[in-house]
């Protein structure tokens, strides 16, 4: 006949209290890896875990994936072409601002004459 | 820090403590935790030396582990449970035995001489009787109705979902008692 839980519960019980304790000796090993481990130097990450990174693959992570890296691309081409073709609306607007006049204005008037007062002196 | 103060901090919290340099938390926590994964080693291999290796190693790898510990994260027993249970598969894997002939050595006490021969004898009827279950079987088995373990933390350390230990565990426990009930009179039990 099959035993009851309760029975089956002192035997549990039982098998707890006969559970081989660990000896002084496995405890000694034990601590002693403890102390080892902590007073082991933090190993450096070997170079084969850390792969070398291509120029793009910096460039793609620095913009935050391909999306970036399309948009910057995209943006210098335009500027590009802006460059070597200006279209006649930007030449205008331009001229508008900045006005087609140059003109050169002295802000410090004497200097050239004190250097030279400089020179001759030396 | 102390360790009679430790009693009340738990065992993230020394491992923490350990990481951070603190030598009396590792003995804290050996002293915890050594006895306990240390039995259910021997549970699975039925073999002691062979139990003490696999303690050895189980804490050496939580040693290891102690400076990435987050707490809030995972309990350092089922974590613990669940490193031993994995170096016991993997050893009962390389080497199918079991060899009971070696009685384990037995905890200081104070019961008379017929109780201790009882409590020996049911102990040993009950290895020899887990020893025959199927080696999942005989995990759940142990970390449910002797190392006290709740199911969720059981499936954590096997794995498995909780429904998966709750059927573990009855079958286990069913081949148990019917297997032991043919050495009622031989365990002390009479009544049945």
């Amino acid at each position: 006949m099959a035993l009851s839980d309760a029975e089956l519960d002192r035997l549990f019980e039982a098998s707890d209290a006969q559970a081989p304790l660990p000896s002084g000796d496995l405890m000694a090993r034990i601590l002693a890896d403890a102390e080892a481990q902590a007073s082991a130097p933090v190993a450096p990450m070997p170079a084969s875990v850390v792969p070398a990174q291509s120029f793009l693959s910096r460039l793609r992570e620095t913009l935050g994936g391909w999306g970036g890296v399309s948009g910057l691309a995209g943006v210098a081409a335009v500027g590009l072409i802006v460059g070597i073709f200006p279209p006649v609306a930007l030449s205008d607007y331009a001229a508008s601002v900045l006005g087609t006049d140059t003109s050169v204005t002295d802000y410090l008037p004497g200097l050239e004459a004190a250097l030279g007062e400089v020179v001759i002196d030396g | 820090m102390a360790l009679d103060a430790m009693s009340e901090v738990s065992d993230e919290a020394l491992l923490v403590l350990y990481a951070n340099g603190d030598a009396a938390a590792a003995r804290s926590l050996s002293v915890r935790l050594v006895p306990r994964i240390m039995a259910h080693a021997y549970r699975m291999l039925g073999d002691r030396a062979e139990a003490e290796d696999v303690a050895q190693e189980a804490l050496l790898r939580l040693w290891k582990i102690a400076p990435e510990w987050r707490q809030g994260e995972a309990k350092v027993t089922t974590w613990l449970y669940r490193v031993t249970a994995n170096l016991c598969t993997d050893r009962l894997r390389k080497v199918r035995h079991s060899d009971f002939e070696d009685a384990p050595e037995v905890a200081d006490g104070a019961p008379s001489a017929d109780q201790l021969m009882l409590s020996k004898a049911r102990a040993q009827a009950l290895d020899d009787a887990l020893a025959a279950l199927p080696e999942r079987q005989r995990q759940a088995v142990a970390l449910r109705h002797i190392e006290g373990l709740a199911n969720p933390d059981i499936a954590e350390v096997m794995d498995i979902s909780v429904e998966a230990v709750e059927s573990l565990t009855a079958r286990g426990k069913r081949a148990l008692a019917d297997a032991l009930g043919k050495r009622r009179a031989e365990l002390g039990f009479y009544d049945g």
